[in-house]
């Protein structure tokens, strides 16, 4: 009865026993190692500073000095690709975050205290997913403005819906479990009954989800970027340096290339991670 | 299964029905062999095909193909006002002007052109009361409001009589918002009791006098794709080629590639960085000029907004931290560094003369950008950078340009943030004057100095809506209203010249960054086709080589 | 299964005007004066606050909304600024262009998705799986802009066989006249043209070919899971051991209790690609119902906006709505329920 440990202990030990003998969930983790460490360490990995430019030397190809080559401003590509790494990931994560964060809690209210509160807040978790979530964001961007910030706010939000739906069911499971009527029956608050055995219960499911919307946030932050609703256009964030090497027209080819190549590999990374946890919270699949 | 297969079958029936049952002469369809077609791949789009009713470039580079004015712009540089319609004319103190017509033109509807059809098209083009006028006139007011009255002496003879001297008048007549409409055109909108309707009127029904024409309503597909045929009773002789179709795709990457391949046969404004590659391609020609236009940093110069702009010293300081040199890598060699307002084609460009922030080591000018900022008791200062969301012909990579600035500004302590705008509301915002600093620039149209000085620093009266730096001085604007006027033109240049050295010495509203150069590219395997001193390209001496 | 359907139509009705609500008050909420957004960059002071009389932007909100809302019914969408066209005209030209394209992308999506998926599960741990699996597991990950980036460049640009962009090469024909909007329709069944229907395809065929990607990916999975799951019943075990044909087994058998999953991600994804759309055709420069949306940003054009997010996001309502009414008809079992 995997649910009723406790998360981070056993939980955390079993995984990381499956992990050793899933091949796909290895290779999504060793991808997010690596962008993680490249991530962490941008200052020490790259060998230039994301906006340094060599004027002297634009759209260079690649060489000794500059291993991918530079920009139109003569930025080094190699050095932004990596600072790229640490925005990327960060916005992808805080876009991640706000939907994981909003999503569960409207999901988590709704699923306990049903009636009403459910009905209203169902309400409107259908009618955001009435909208296609990219559309969402678009809308909302235009709504806020062109920048980052609001950028992680649009993706945000557009993600939550789904993160409500899967929680509320976890939450409507976990309710009528023994262990919650015992506490209710033992006059806990709702607040606690909550905090301490719903919302850990609930963690492992959010976690998967999570980590399959990391994938899903690089791709919709990109895609706006691309769309050029990300403001700033200098930013290394590798939608906007797509964009950037997009409107280079024959000089900029390499620069979609390679930007788009990290985006996939990324992306890959987080969902073949993500495969893999799911494969080792539902047994059912992966006895197959 | 089958159930599913045999709904959806259902529900598509009435769709092949209604289509295979759509007219019941289906329309002959004929493949177009690649000899008798020219197919141009256009950045701009364009929506309304009415000379009189668009401001748009997009617009106006179609209706040239359909239309003729008056006048018309020599081939060379710089611009000439050449006889088109009118064969010749005369002007009595630039204040009545007489045309003498030329015989024997048809439009494409079939009527014939005369001084009572010049004097129909001019009334509906000029003024909003007119029973056939489209809900908007953009160009009337600026270019046409001082006319009196239009009168057809006989026949071949027009006459326009102005309520005040103008010697700008002639240039007027040649902007293709002065292109000539049918009569019978003219009296068909007249029936039309909406104004919507009758500004789209002539989308459907092209009514000039030009090469080419728009033979059916199904041959303009929207914005994407106008089909033009040659006009049969052309007076310039039958276009060589029958069919020109003008294709809209916004990525310049695409529409070099297109022309690269073959796919098409004319692009317009190639990317700067695209230039060299595409003057290397054998099988293209590519045609660059010196264009009237000028991208320029506007500083607002009123104190009500409170912006530290509005200190000349901080004004100072930012026109001597710009080097506009490193500026030019940005465009490839396809722009110039510029240092006062009018761009070197024109007549009253000082060519001579260089601001004297512009001068000196970059070193130096630093220091006295330091020192100027530190006099005014000004440290720490962060100033909003609006920009173009889009690329403009003077300004191809907006936001690169702006991150320039912000470098280099950055050298003096200055912190600039610069912040993309939609054109719509740019416009809005310096027509207000609530930004203080925008990165834009300016084209003309018609050679003429004045269609420079007076929008971008002076006004009627007030700070124009086009008057980046809000700037007014009463001094500079009754100087401007003067070189308008002025006949000869050692005068005008010496009058103009004073005027720059004022401007940039005294008051620096503005740091002139560049002018850029424009381009064109076609199949070499394409002859006949040129580029007019205004820049439009002119297509019906096109056709392929044998 | 009446009162199914007529309860699954009453609750769309609300998220209809939600939708429409929504939409109305993108007029307001964008950035700017909302007069500006109706008008364009050249209005003056004077022609705003006629106009803001005229089109009754003083009014109350709800009033402005009962009659913006009575235009839409009438099929006024009001006139868009940057083209001074009504934006009913437009939508009548870019609507059949985004369908084409995601029609396109939906046969390539199931034909080669579902395929894969049976291929797949057919032979498990074979060569087939295995691309069935990576294929999945690319495609859900793959940048679509990219993608389609990398495509265009190869057949269009290097290659050559391929036409760029647009849905017809206008300056090959004289006298084609779009009839229902739909080009491969009028080609087929107004033209009866075979060259034309080429030529329409071959421009369709990338856009849709990349605005496929994810839903093929998904598609896929779903359909080998499904399939696996199926072919272990019982019942077609008793199918195998009776002596049907394996060819038999497969269609009529398993893919038929494999269904209802497979159209639930088939119709559900046809609501992705509404979205996606806005990327496929940006890059194919595609004149379709998503590049309506982001031109109409670019230059804060207020009507077509609210026009383009009113129809793609009630489109995707409706979509859902079919898709749940019609497992009603596929599946007795939830006829059956209804009825006890």
């Amino acid at each position: 009865m995997k649910e009723f440990t406790i998360f981070f202990a056993t939980g955390a030990r079993d995984f990381w026993r499956f992990v050793l003998t899933h091949r796909p969930a290895q290779g999504g983790l060793a991808i997010i190692g690596l962008m993680m460490l490249a991530a962490v360490f941008a200052n020490v990995l790259a060998p230039y500073g994301a906006m340094e430019a060599f004027r002297d030397q634009l759209h260079s190809p690649a060489s000794s000095d500059h291993w991918l080559g530079t920009d139109s401003q003569g930025r080094d590509l190699y050095s932004r690709l990596i600072f790229g790494a640490r925005y990327t990931l960060s916005i992808a994560l805080a876009a991640t975050l706000l939907s994981l964060v909003a999503g569960s809690v409207v999901g988590a209210l709704a699923g306990y205290f049903g009636r009403w509160v459910d009905l209203v807040l169902m309400r409107l978790v259908d009618f955001m997913m009435s909208f296609p979530s990219f559309l969402l964001a678009v809308v909302t961007v235009a709504v806020l403005g062109k920048s980052l910030e609001n950028l992680i706010w649009a993706v945000g939000i557009a993600g939550a819906p789904s993160f409500a739906r899967q929680v509320r069911a976890e939450v409507l499971r976990l309710r009528s479990l023994e262990f919650v009527e015992a506490a209710h029956s033992l006059g806990y608050s709702h607040g606690r009954i909550l905090a301490r055995h719903i919302i850990p219960n609930c963690l492992t499911p959010i976690i998967v989800l999570g980590t399959l919307g990391m994938g899903g946030s690089i791709l919709s932050v990109a895609g706006l970027a691309f769309l050029g609703l990300g403001g700033d256009v200098f930013v290394p964030e590798w939608g906007l340096m797509l964009k950037l090497g997009w409107d280079q027209s024959s000089k900029g080819a390499f620069q979609v290339g390679v930007s788009g190549a990290c985006i996939l590999v990324t992306v890959l990374g987080f969902n073949l991670f993500g495969d893999g946890l799911r494969d080792w919270l539902d047994p059912r699949s992966r006895s197959r | 299964m089958y159930r599913f297969a045999s709904m959806l079958a259902i529900a598509l029936l009435p769709v092949v029905w209604l289509s295979a049952c759509g007219g019941n002469s289906v329309p002959e369809l004929k493949k177009v062999e690649k000899k008798d077609v020219i197919v141009v791949a256009r950045g701009d789009k364009s929506e309304i095909l009415d000379p009189h009713a668009t401001n748009s470039g997009g617009d106006a580079y179609l209706i040239q193909q359909m239309y003729d004015t008056l006048v018309q712009p020599s081939a060379k540089p710089p611009v000439r006002w050449e006889p088109c319609l009118a064969e010749s004319w005369k002007d009595e103190d630039f204040k009545v002007f007489t045309f003498n017509l030329r015989k024997g033109v048809k439009f494409h509807d079939g009527a014939d052109f005369n001084a009572a059809a010049a004097k129909r098209s001019f009334e509906r083009g000029t003024n909003l009361k007119d029973p056939a006028a489209p809900p908007k006139l953009p160009y009337a007011e600026e270019y046409f409001g001082d006319i009196e009255k239009i009168e057809a002496v006989d026949d071949f003879t027009l006459r326009i009589t102005l309520k005040a001297s103008n010697p700008k008048f002639i240039a007027s007549c040649g902007l293709f918002a002065a292109s000539i409409v049918s009569p019978k055109a003219i009296a068909a909108m007249e029936k039309e009791a909406n104004a919507g309707a009758r500004q789209n009127w002539l989308t459907r029904h092209p009514a000039g006098t030009g090469p080419y024409t728009i033979a059916k309503e199904g041959d303009y597909q929207g914005a994407e794709t106008v089909i033009m045929t040659a006009f049969d009773g052309y007076w310039g002789g039958k276009a060589a080629t029958s069919r020109v179709v003008f294709n809209h795709d916004k990525d310049h990457k695409k529409r070099r590639e297109q022309l690269t391949s073959g796919a098409v046969q004319l692009i317009d404004s190639p990317a700067p960085e695209d230039w060299d590659l595409l003057s290397k391609d054998t099988g293209v020609t590519l045609y660059s000029w010196e264009a009237e236009n000028l991208c320029y940093l506007g500083l607002n110069t009123d104190a009500a907004n409170g912006f530290a702009t509005s200190k000349l010293e901080v004004r100072q300081a930012i026109a001597y931290a710009i080097d506009r040199e490193q500026m030019l890598t940005l465009y490839a060699g396809t722009a110039k560094a510029h240092h006062v307002l009018l761009p070197p084609v024109m007549i009253g460009h000082p060519a001579g003369y260089r601001p004297s922030t512009d001068t000196g080591s970059r070193a130096e000018r630093l220091e006295k950008a330091r020192a100027l900022l530190k006099g005014a008791g000004v440290e720490k200062l962060e100033l909003k950078l609006l920009h173009p969301a889009v690329s403009r012909p003077y300004l191809g990579k907006p936001p690169e340009v702006a991150d320039f600035i912000r470098q280099q500004l950055a050298e003096i302590g200055i912190t600039v943030k610069p912040e993309p705008t939609p054109m719509r509301e740019l416009g809005d915002i310096i027509s207000k004057g609530t930004a203080p600093m925008v990165l834009i620039g300016w084209m003309g149209e018609t050679g003429e100095p004045d269609n420079f000085w007076t929008p971008l620093l002076s006004g009627r009266g007030k700070p124009s809506d086009n008057n980046v730096p809000r700037f007014w001085d009463k001094d500079v604007a009754a100087k401007v209203d003067a070189a308008a006027v002025e006949r000869d033109i050692s005068k005008r240049e010496a009058m103009y010249l004073e005027l720059e050295k004022t401007v940039h010495e005294k008051f620096r509203p503005m740091v002139p960054l560049l002018t850029a150069k424009q381009a064109v590219a076609w199949r070499s395997e394409v002859e006949g086709i040129y580029v007019d001193s205004t820049g439009t390209y002119r297509l019906h001496k096109a056709h392929y080589k044998e | 299964m009446f009162a199914h359907i007529a309860r699954r139509l009453l609750a769309a009705v609300p998220m209809l005007i939600g939708i429409s609500l929504v939409s109305f008050l993108l007029l307001h909420a964008l950035p700017g004066d909302p007069a500006a957004a109706l008008l364009g960059q050249r209005a003056t002071e004077e022609n705003k606050r006629q106009f803001r009389e005229q089109a009754g932007l003083n009014l109350p909100l709800h009033e402005q909304y009962l009659r913006w809302v009575s235009g839409v019914m009438r099929g006024d969408f009001g006139d868009s600024h940057a083209s001074n066209r009504p934006v009913l005209k437009e939508l009548a030209e870019r609507v059949p262009a985004t369908i084409e394209l995601a029609v396109g992308a939906m046969l390539f999506a199931t034909l080669i998705g579902v395929s894969l998926g049976i291929l797949a599960a057919l032979k498990p741990r074979s060569i087939w799986d295995f691309v069935c699996l990576a294929f999945a597991l690319i495609g859900v990950s793959m940048p679509i802009f990219w993608l389609g980036f990398l495509v265009q460049k190869l057949f269009a640009g290097t290659m050559k066989i391929l036409p760029f962009g647009q849905r017809l090469n206008y300056a090959g024909w004289e006298g084609f006249e779009p009839q229902t909007g739909f080009f491969v329709i009028d080609a087929i069944f107004y033209y009866k043209n075979l060259d034309l229907t080429l030529d329409v395809l071959s421009h369709l065929f990338l856009p849709s070919l990349v605005l496929a990607t994810v839903p093929m990916a998904l598609i896929a999975r779903i359909t080998r899971s499904t399939m696996l799951e199926a072919l272990k019943q019982d019942y077609i075990r008793t199918a195998r051991a009776k002596g049907a044909k394996p060819a038999s087994v497969v269609l009529k058998h398993a893919l038929r209790n494999a269904f209802i999953p497979i159209i639930t991600a088939i119709t559900t994804q046809f609501g992705y690609l509404l979205g996606g759309a806005v990327l496929t055709e940006t890059i194919f420069s595609w004149p379709g119902l998503g590049r309506y949306v982001i031109e109409a940003i670019e230059v804060l054009d207020a009507r077509p906006l609210q026009a383009g997010v009113l129809l793609i996001a009630s489109t995707f309502v409706l979509m859902n709505l079919l898709t749940d009414i019609s497992y009603s008809f596929i599946d007795p079992r939830l006829r059956k329920r209804e009825a006890s």
